[in-house]
């Protein structure tokens, strides 16, 4: 698990919070900073365009004062430059007017100085002469003014300005002034005047924009407010020390004693006279703009830093979002990526247009290619791939298939090859996405490796198989030992009672030959029905150790007598004692019944091999017919050159009665019964089969001990007879022939008898000729009992050997008491004979 | 005389080793397993057995205690063909022999004979 991590992201999960919680303290940072920055530089902003609307006013009105200043001292000296011009021109040129014509020149001379409203010529008693507006009147008398008085006295060189005062010709405030007239002597002789209207000397400022709030103030150097603009009546004439005070003062902000209002003041003297030029700008007005706009500026930063504020906030919401999608994503890679390790699963997810191919590592490996290497496109993938031929076509289909909507889910089995060279079946899933026109454009799915289900799906089709097959043949064997039951009653009904007619039957009739007939035939029916019960694995035999190689090898010296010349026998027989626990004559038939088979099978001549060796079995392992357990094991191996089996004879060769041969050639039993004695015998079958190279047989035996080989009989280790002469007494000629054979060659002199009263007859004829006798029991006119005794009756001293296939320990209790000198087991074996007839005749002699 | 009793299910073959062993001189009382009522002394037993390697075993040790220290014959369509007589068939199935049919006459005879002796 910590692989996945690692391959998802190189950061663990605690180290990316503190990268995340410091990112997000330096976006608070920043934002704050920033938000300080700009705070302090509006400030800044602030108290400089402060500063600045402060020294532009003051710059302003500083400029305005001068500049009025400037212009009322020009204003001052044209007046001056007119009181002086006119009395010197009343000095000299005004005796050539006519007194009447004194006015109109006087006029003429104001009105070069429009501020004039009035030029008088006084008298030296202070009566007013003349004026430019028309002969004064007469009493007018400016004796007691200030600016006479100044002129008469003296007290004042040059030009005089008076106060404030109110005319008394016309009312008017106004200020004169006025200027001394000399005679030539220098004698006073009365004054010349100009009267300024105030209110003329408004109008001028009036013209002067000096804002909002602004005031132009015309003042004496004692504070007395001359002129005003914008106009206030109330205060003109009185005095503000304050106004001509902060004229001295830099920078001057004052209580503005007139409109009781903090203005800024510039206050400039007017040159060369008392007068004073005091420009104010109320503060307020004044400022109002920069109040205004830092409001505004303010409002701005305020709204700005909310706004930063905010933003900061959504990018900090932002930064937790993003790492929570960020943790969210991890995790839920982590998720599909543990899913599909849980799963074990391979992904893939195609980009069909531009076939661009993502392979998760375990698809990689699923399709036989290393988890690191690089393939991208399908194209290279399909390149890279080793998929079986015989699911190619398939494969190709599935895929087409679902790309054209043919189904809904993609879903194929396919085997893969992997590097090792072993296939692997994958379960490949998936479904395509399809654009608007009907196109696929993505391509996902997952596939896992299911090699290991499908072996054992493959194996549990097989057990299936096998089992449907062994319980078919356990109904089959079931049927069949019910036939052989039944049928061997009958049988024995049939050949009973045929053997009792047979008896009453004349020799040589016709009745006697029909007689034979149906027994010949219910001979047959009863070797029919011992097969069946062969492969019924109803039949009950013995169940002793069974020597399996002394089997094989008896069976085979059979075999070869019979073996047709075109077929060459090659053996390889190597179990020694390995014992098996069963019948001995069923396994013989199971050796007879293959080899026969094989040499069927091989009509044009071929290569009959059998092979009997041991070999362990360490797994359960399944065979073609049954399983065989772990444990050792005996193994016949019989394989032919014939024509091999075909696949529907495969399955079910050994179905009893099944057969390829003609109808007529062969009852199709042999295989049956191969197969029921071999499962009774707790072995299995397996059948290799080529066909047209040939077959093969593999008969599976569990090893249940081990016996001695029963030793080989050579002759020569026999116990020999010295030519003494042996009657031999069995009703079945063939048994005497052969016991005659035995014998013979065992060096002793037989003669057979096959039936029990010629035999007692000849004794009876020659009792000394026989040196023994060997009788079998069961015969039909006298039984080997009864001759016995008869033979002992004329012969009481001489050997009698008793045959039997029955009676068994019973008779050989029994033997001494009725005279029998050794009870021999049928089928006779040479060893026994040989040594039983050594044995008695020494006791003879 | 000596008493043979047989259990036969098969009313042919009963009828056959009647027929023989009467004739051989025996004094024969035989029947079904069910049904027989030979409450006689046996001598000698001949049991015909269905299905020996399975059920019919047990009717082996039913009769034994019916009538004990009798020796047995067993009889069956089921035992293979020239299985030897008193050999380990006949030693697993608890019986003195076993013989296969269809019995064969002198094979019985001797059987018999083998067993218990002439009939007189």
């Amino acid at each position: 698990m910590r692989r996945i991590l690692s391959a998802s992201g190189d950061v663990p999960p605690g180290a990316g919070s503190t990268r995340v919680k410091r990112l997000r303290l330096g976006v608070v940072i920043f934002g704050v900073l920033v938000i300080l920055a700009f705070a302090a530089s509006s400030a800044y902003d602030a108290w400089g365009s402060y500063r600045y609307a402060r020294a532009a006013t003051e710059r302003e009105i500083g400029n305005t004062a001068n500049a009025l200043a400037e212009q009322t001292a020009w204003i001052l000296r044209a007046v001056d430059l007119l009181l002086v011009d006119t009395a010197r021109w009343y000095g000299s040129d005004s005796h050539e007017i006519p007194p009447e014509r004194l006015g109109a020149a006087l006029a003429i001379r104001a009105a070069a100085v429009p501020q004039v409203r009035q030029v008088r010529i006084v008298d030296s008693q202070g009566n007013s002469l003349y004026g430019s507006r028309g002969p004064s009147a007469p009493t007018l008398n400016v004796a007691d003014r200030s600016y006479f008085i100044a002129q008469r006295d003296g007290t004042a060189p040059g030009m005089f300005m008076s106060e404030p005062l109110v005319t008394r010709s016309e009312g008017r405030t106004g200020v004169v002034f006025s200027r001394r007239l000399d005679d030539e002597r220098g004698r006073f002789v009365g004054i010349v005047t100009a009267l300024v209207d105030l209110e003329d000397l408004n109008q001028f400022y009036r013209a002067v924009n000096v804002g909002m709030g602004g005031a132009i103030q015309l003042i004496r150097d004692d504070g007395t407010l001359l002129v005003r603009n914008p106009r206030t009546p109330d205060a003109l004439g009185k005095t503000f020390p304050a106004l001509a005070a902060a004229g001295a003062l830099p920078s001057a902000q004052l209580l503005n004693p007139i409109d009781r209002q903090m203005d800024f003041i510039a206050v400039a003297p007017v040159a060369n006279t008392r007068l004073r030029i005091a420009v104010t700008r109320e503060s307020a007005a004044a400022l109002q703009p920069w109040r205004s706009e830092t409001i505004r500026v303010a409002g701005r930063t305020l709204v700005l830093t909310l706004l930063g504020a905010l933003t900061i906030a959504a990018l900090l919401s932002q930064l937790r979002r993003v790492t929570a999608g960020e943790r969210a994503l991890r995790e839920s890679e982590e998720r599909y990526a543990l899913a599909m390790e849980g799963a074990n699963e391979g992904h893939w997810d195609w980009d069909v247009q531009a076939d661009r191919l993502f392979l998760s590592p375990k698809m990689k490996l699923l399709g036989g290619h290393s988890a690191d290497s690089e393939i991208f496109s399908r194209a290279s993938w399909m390149a890279q791939i080793v998929i079986h031929p015989d699911d190619l076509p398939r494969f190709e289909a599935a895929l087409q298939n679902h790309f054209a909507g043919l189904s809904p889910h993609y879903e194929c089995e396919y085997r893969v090859r992997r590097p090792d060279g072993e296939w692997h079946w994958l379960h490949a899933r998936g479904r395509c996405l399809i654009d608007s026109d009907g196109k696929p454009y993505r391509f996902v799915g997952s596939a896992i490796d299911i090699t290991a289900q499908k072996s054992a799906q493959i194996d549990k089709e097989q057990l299936e198989t096998q089992l449907r097959q062994s319980q078919k043949m356990e109904a089959i064997g079931t049927l069949a030992g019910g036939i052989a039951h039944d049928f061997n009653n009958i049988l024995g009904a049939i050949l009973g009672y045929g053997e009792l007619a047979l008896q009453h039957c004349p020799a040589k009739s016709e009745l006697r030959r029909y007689l034979d007939n149906i027994m010949h035939a219910t001979e047959r029916a009863k070797l029919l029905v011992e097969r069946i019960l062969g492969f019924s694995r109803s039949g009950l035999g013995d169940k002793v150790p069974v020597n399996v190689e002394s089997v094989v090898i008896e069976t085979l010296e059979l075999l070869q007598a019979s073996l047709p010349a075109d077929i060459r026998l090659q053996t390889r027989i190597d179990a020694a004692n390995a014992a098996v626990t069963g019948d001995a004559t069923y396994l013989h038939q199971v050796v007879m019944n293959l080899c026969t088979n094989a040499v069927q099978a091989m009509e044009s001549g071929g290569l009959l091999s059998v092979v009997l060796d041991r070999a362990e079995v360490s797994d359960p392992r399944t065979l073609s017919r049954g399983t065989l357990a772990p444990g050792p094991y005996v193994r016949l191996i019989v394989s032919d050159t014939g024509g091999g089996i075909p696949p529907a004879v495969l399955d079910r060769m050994f179905d009893p009665f099944f057969t390829t041969k003609e109808v007529g050639e062969g009852t199709g039993l042999g295989l049956s019964l191969v197969h029921g004695i071999v499962t009774d015998l707790g072995g299995a079958i397996d059948v290799t089969t080529t066909v047209g190279a040939g077959s093969r047989f593999e008969i599976w035996l569990p090893v249940t001990g081990e016996t001695a080989i029963p030793p080989v009989e050579a002759s020569g280790t026999l116990p020999r007879g010295h030519g003494e002469t042996v009657m031999i007494v069995d009703d079945e000629r063939a048994l005497v022939d052969l016991a005659e054979e035995i014998i013979a060659a065992l060096g002793y002199e037989p003669v057979g008898f096959a039936s029990s009263s010629a035999a007692l007859t000849a004794f009876r004829t020659a009792p000394e000729r026989f040196d023994l006798v060997l009788t079998d029991e069961s015969m039909p006119e006298m039984i080997g009992t009864e001759l016995a005794q008869a033979i002992r009756g004329l012969r009481p001293t001489i050997p009698i050997i008793l045959m039997t296939g029955y009676g068994g320990t019973q008779l050989a209790n029994r033997a001494a008491d009725i005279g029998l000198s050794d009870v021999l087991r049928k089928p006779l074996h040479r060893r026994d004979l040989a040594e039983s007839l050594a044995r008695v005749l020494e006791t003879v002699h | 005389m000596k008493q043979i009793v047989i259990y036969e299910e098969d009313y042919l073959t009963r009828g056959l080793l009647q027929e023989w062993l009467s004739e051989a001189g025996y004094r024969v009382c035989s029947g079904k397993l069910r049904d027989a009522n030979c409450q006689t002394a046996a001598d000698l037993v001949i049991v015909s057995v269905y299905m020996p390697k399975h059920a019919g075993a047990q009717c082996v040790g039913d009769i034994k205690r019916a009538h004990p220290g009798a020796p047995l014959i067993a009889i069956s369509g089921q035992f293979r063909s020239g299985l030897s007589a008193g050999g380990a068939a006949a030693r697993s199935l608890g019986v003195q022999q076993v013989i296969a049919k269809p019995l064969m006459h002198r094979d019985l005879l001797e059987a018999v004979q083998g067993i218990i002796g002439m009939p007189k």
